[in-house]
């Protein structure tokens, strides 16, 4: 390409820079972006369904072998399914957040999760909800069972992204709900879990506690289900301690999920 | 050229479809340096310049990062490999095409790790975190994308000349 053609190329990118900032692109980009939206989660969900079938295929081909050693394993699983429910409805998790969405009056708008990773990153999720739906930065996504899953870090007219809670750049205030003074951060453990921190030594927390939103960010109600307290960890040469929390929601397999709105 | 327009245009948003929805449920992956450099070295300008603006519009649509980074990025890679073209990598090969692909795809990251850094310093929020695992599981889908491109090029096409590029 000769000189003069890149710099048409460099101008007519320019242009369309331009364009979008003095927000002539708007109805274009709107129209895209919703196409693109509803073209991409319906190949979301496809290729979902189409990874489960080709899971479910190949472990099909694996059981004959391992039938004995499955059998078994399925056996411990369901044991620590009925646990964890019991665990669940002792709580009353679900129960609580409905009843607390309900007695509050917190208004939610449920969204479908577009596509994940755009950036390299695979905590990171793009919903089909944005400005138009009153979404703005800073609030809380919650799943099916009404536990905080992630943080709405960017919002565009149509879209928004979702940062999930195990992602090291998500903060969140957060309180112990058994001892309502134990206040903390919890903060993303590597992508993968998460670390509820910043606890004074004399405060009380324990293995099994609830962990609930504080309700001291802006758009953050308190009370909202962050996860359970897995381990406390407690090392005399450091100022605070901090606790590893659990949460008993597959993140991987998320459709759809309830934005809290109005706070 | 309208044809060409709206094939070319159908094609970007199959790609742009199957790589960040259809396939992000997996380990997902940017396939558009491939084809960037595919349309760059075996087609015409106009492709090549559409491969450039076409998905990195439709990636600013979706994308947290500031508006235009994707454009100004795409377009800088597209000239690095340009200058790549001209001066080293002359020849229509399966050797020369792969190395674009990957020095396409390390010039993207490093641009996005240097604008991390020039946003830092602007107190801006820019998400973008990329892993080792990501960037050799990127390079290896490229390489084998680029290799059946390459593949099909030979056999099913009369495109390829083992000649020096004339652009």
């Amino acid at each position: 390409m000769s000189p003069k053609k890149r710099i048409i190329v460099l101008l007519i990118i320019i242009s369309i820079i331009g364009a979008h900032y003095l927000k002539l692109l708007g109805p274009l980009e709107r129209g895209l972006a919703r196409g693109l939206g509803t073209m991409m989660s319906r190949g979301y969900t496809l290729g979902k369904n189409i990874a489960y079938f080709f899971n479910g295929f190949q472990e099909r081909n694996n059981l004959i072998a391992k039938n004995k050693e499955q059998e078994e394993k399925i056996i411990l699983l369901e044991q620590e399914l009925i646990n964890l429910k019991l665990v669940l409805e002792q709580k009353g998790i679900t129960d609580e957040q409905l009843k607390f969405l309900t007695e509050r009056k917190l208004t939610g708008v449920a969204a479908r999760v577009i596509t994940r990773g755009t950036e390299a990153n695979n905590n990171q999720f793009i919903l089909n909800k944005g400005k138009r739906d009153g979404v703005k930065e800073g609030m809380v996504a919650v799943a099916s069972g009404g536990l905080v899953i992630g943080k709405i870090f960017h919002v565009e007219e149509t879209n928004a992204q979702l940062l999930l809670l195990t992602d090291s750049a998500v903060k969140l205030n957060a309180v112990n709900s058994a001892s309502k003074n134990t206040t903390g951060l919890i903060r993303g453990y590597n992508n993968l879990g998460l670390r509820f921190e910043y606890l004074l030594k004399e405060r009380e927390i324990k293995k099994g506690d609830l962990i609930i939103s504080s309700g001291q960010e802006e758009l953050i109600p308190a009370g909202l289900i962050i996860g359970e307290v897995d381990e406390v960890y407690e090392d005399e040469r450091e100022l605070f301690k901090n606790a590893r929390i659990i949460q008993r929601v597959d993140t991987k397999n998320i459709d759809f999920v309830t934005i809290v709105l109005n706070y | 050229m309208i044809k060409k327009f709206l094939i070319h245009l159908l094609l970007v948003l199959l790609v742009f479809w199957l790589t960040y929805s259809f396939f992000a449920v997996g380990k997902s992956f940017n396939a558009f340096f491939v084809l960037l450099i595919y349309f760059l070295i075996f087609f015409d300008d106009f492709a090549a310049i559409f491969w450039m603006v076409g998905p990195a519009f439709c990636l600013e649509l979706i994308s947290p990062l500031p508006f235009g980074l994707y454009l100004i990025n795409f377009f800088l890679i597209y000239i690095l490999a340009q200058y790549l073209i001209k001066k080293f990598l002359m020849q229509q090969s399966l050797g020369s095409f792969l190395l674009l692909v990957m020095a396409s795809q390390l010039s993207f990251y490093l641009l996005l790790w240097l604008e991390k850094i020039f946003f830092s310093f602007l107190n801006t929020e820019f998400y973008f975190t990329i892993w080792q695992g990501r960037l050799i599981w990127e390079a290896a889908i490229n390489l084998l994308l680029g290799l059946v491109l390459f593949g099909g090029t030979k056999f099913f096409t009369n495109r390829l000349h083992l000649d020096i590029l004339k652009r």
